[in-house]
């Protein structure tokens, strides 16, 4: 998949995971690669630019097991931003699944 | 590759990037390989599945990159805000307000001039103390009503070229404010 096309994608899937809930890194990036193939690695650096930009914020919590771990809650910033990429990505997935459609009617045809 | 060594490659490939920041990015992977290891995955699966060390230390550099740009813009457009500010009101007295106070002057000496001539009859009356004849006061009469048409006609000109002026002043003041603000919008 594209770089930068899947860069978007995975913005709007980390924001949308954290809209109910607050989660930690390790959380998000299991939720994601389950789904999809994705280097899990990338998740980190993309938490800490919508961090930077405000769409998140972060805070620790103990854990039994040992360190503390790293919480990402949605900010009110952040929960208006996730709700345009939403709109964006059903129009913009509405679009291509009619364009599929159709090119399959034509094949059919 | 191990955790050791996966992180010990990530921390060579940051190596421009401040301590702290550094610090913080590996203490995210730090966090995950341990979380990973808790729950029972084998820790080369786990640093396998995270993906190159090179393509993580891209993307942190290119995110240090980008926001440094962006710092770096907003303290230029807060200059440039100052500047256009301070330039616009350079120019404003350096070029404007000389011409402004013409503009003014000018007008103020129409409405003047136009209050003048409507009280020549006033002076016509008066001087029929002072006449020598009765047909010279009023060739001071006629001539004095015709000063007082003109100057009516200078009055009501006056007042249409003032009425402009303000638009205009109004408007040119606002457009200033217009332009500072945008500039202050980018910062």
């Amino acid at each position: 998949m594209n770089v930068q096309y899947k860069k978007g994608v995975l913005t709007l899937c980390v924001m949308a995971l954290s809209m109910n809930k607050d989660h930690y890194g390790y959380e998000l990036v299991k939720n994601i690669s389950e789904k999809f193939l994705i280097a899990e690695g990338t998740i980190y650096p993309l938490l800490r630019r919508l961090t930077k930009e405000g769409y998140f914020s972060t805070y620790l919590v103990e854990s039994q097991e040992g360190p503390p771990r790293k919480y990402y809650k949605l900010t009110e910033l952040g929960r208006n931003h996730v709700l345009e990429l939403i709109d964006d990505w059903k129009t913009f997935s509405n679009g291509v699944n009619l364009i599929i459609e159709e090119g399959i009617k034509d094949v059919a045809n | 590759m191990s955790q050791t060594e996966f992180l010990q490659r990530l921390s060579n490939l940051l190596k421009n990037i401040p301590e702290e920041e550094k610090q913080d990015i590996l203490s995210d992977y730090e966090e995950h390989f341990r979380i990973a290891i808790e729950s029972g995955r084998p820790e080369i699966q786990v640093a396998a599945e995270l993906g190159k060390p090179e393509i993580i230390a891209k993307e942190c550099i290119t995110n240090f990159h980008l926001e440094k740009a962006s710092e770096n813009q907003s303290v230029s457009s807060l200059f440039r805000a100052i500047y256009t500010s301070v330039g616009l009101g350079f120019f404003n007295v350096i070029f404007l307000l000389g011409p402004f106070i013409a503009a003014v002057a000018v007008i103020f000496s129409l409405f003047v001039v136009s209050f003048a001539f409507l009280i020549t009859p006033l002076a016509a009356i008066a001087s029929a103390f002072t006449v020598d004849s009765i047909s010279e006061f009023f060739l001071n009469l006629f001539i004095s009503i015709g000063f007082a048409g003109l100057g009516l006609l200078i009055g009501v000109g006056g007042f249409k070229v003032s009425r402009a002026f303000i638009a205009w002043s109004t408007n040119y003041v606002k457009s200033n404010l217009n332009i500072i603000k945008e500039e202050n919008k980018s910062i």
